[in-house]
């Protein structure tokens, strides 16, 4: 099989894993990818993660489980605090989620697993999600009114690109998380085809935690962004 | 990979809002609980420690009014003894100044007295002495040279006499 049937293969294997059937709905319409299936196993590891380090705290005589467990909570959440601004307090506990869902995910193909971020359907749930809640907390902060008020500055000329922009942010982020794991997983295969000894775990460090880890915070970072942006202008 | 269908991007919303809720619970609840909790026993420390440091002052500015006080009471005392030391050093100078012209005048009179007495004595053997005289020219004949003589002897033993009742005194 060369390099070109391999990446074939790759981008269109079957993904379903789960068949589910429900009545009045087209079949397979409800099947559930593979790409979910590891996102409960992410969930899962998740819980389980949670489950040990927070075991028996106590305050004081703390034990290393717990004292990584508190670093883990107040660095994140000063790392999003910053991010978000004082507006969008509220909304940081949802963006550390969704920053360790996203970061775990990226990491399961260092476990020879495919990334569930590589799956679009995932990277759009995630996108629609963050402007949803962008959108949520202008809305909370201005009041409609002055939601759809925001839409005609600086300029009302620029009334139709502020509109675009509530599609194209989504796109952007659902686009550019999907598209760097997708070419992360495509270049690791071809180097793994290549070079199948030694050089992938190597470039792996890369490819898989450091660039993982980095898209799972730009996500965060851009989606806080944009709750600082809405949420800021009222403030103005 | 690339086909879009909405079961899975609800089932992908339902993953991120189940694991948002993990998270809340078992992370972000029992960390922030432990973190309140030391924040909150941090306060009352740190209002502990500001209520014993009020009371530090209070006991300072007191023992300092004390101290004050004491100071104030001490140069009091201090002054009240140099006063009744220097009375009492005057009383005894003076005393002793009363006691001195009083032995200065006891011994003015009794030099007086003994001169007195000494002088009786004197004059009562001047008498003897002129009645023996007397006695002894009547019993005896007279020449000048006798009596020249008996002038003389008598001018000696007045000598005699007066030079004793000196030595006396």
């Amino acid at each position: 099989m060369n390099i070109g049937e391999e990446l074939n293969a790759l981008l269109t294997e079957d993904k379903t894993a789960i068949h589910v059937n429900v009545p009045f709905f087209p079949e397979g319409f409800w099947d559930i990818n593979k790409s979910i299936v590891i996102s409960w196993g992410v969930i899962v590891l998740c819980l389980l993660l949670c489950l040990i380090l927070t075991s028996g705290m106590k305050l004081h005589g703390i034990s290393k489980r717990q004292a990584m467990a508190e670093a883990i909570v107040v660095g994140l959440r000063n790392l999003v605090s910053g991010l978000v601004g004082p507006g969008g307090s509220e909304y940081v506990e949802y963006l550390i989620s969704v920053m360790i869902f996203i970061a775990f995910c990226n990491l399961a193909g260092v476990f020879g697993l495919t990334p569930p971020t590589m799956d679009l359907n995932i990277t759009i749930a995630l996108a629609l999600m963050s402007i949803i809640l962008v959108e949520v907390a202008g809305i909370r902060k201005r009041g409609p009114r002055g939601w759809l008020k925001s839409f005609t500055q600086p300029i009302w000329i620029i009334t139709p690109m502020n509109i675009l922009e509530i599609g194209i942010k989504p796109l952007s982020l659902c686009m550019r998380l999907f598209g760097n794991i997708l070419g992360a997983t495509v270049i690791m295969e071809l180097i793994r085809m290549v070079i199948p000894i030694g050089v992938p775990t190597v470039v792996s460090l890369y490819f898989e935690f450091f660039d993982g880890i980095i898209q799972a915070y730009v996500f965060i970072f851009l989606t806080s962004l944009y709750i600082s942006e809405a949420t800021e202008e009222e403030a103005e | 990979m690339l086909d879009i269908d909405f079961a899975n991007i609800l089932y992908t919303v339902i993953n991120i809002v189940l694991l948002c809720i993990i998270f809340r619970i078992f992370l972000f609840k029992r960390v922030d609980k432990i973190l309140q909790a030391r924040q909150q026993e941090a306060n009352d420390l740190n209002e502990e420690a500001k209520t014993k440091a009020i009371e530090a002052e209070n006991s300072k500015l007191k023992y300092e009014n004390e101290l004050n006080a004491f100071n104030s009471q001490k140069e009091e005392m201090l002054r009240q003894s140099k006063d009744d030391a220097y009375r009492e050093h005057e009383k005894i100078i003076s005393d002793a100044r009363s006691q001195a012209v009083d032995i200065l005048d006891e011994a003015k009179v009794n030099a007086k007295l003994e001169s007195e007495r000494q002088k009786k004595i004197y004059e009562a053997e001047l008498k003897e002495m002129v009645v023996d005289a007397a006695s002894k020219i009547a019993a005896t004949s007279h020449s000048e040279e006798y009596d020249k003589l008996l002038y003389d002897k008598f001018i000696e033993e007045s000598k005699g006499v007066n030079n004793g009742s000196n030595e006396e005194r």
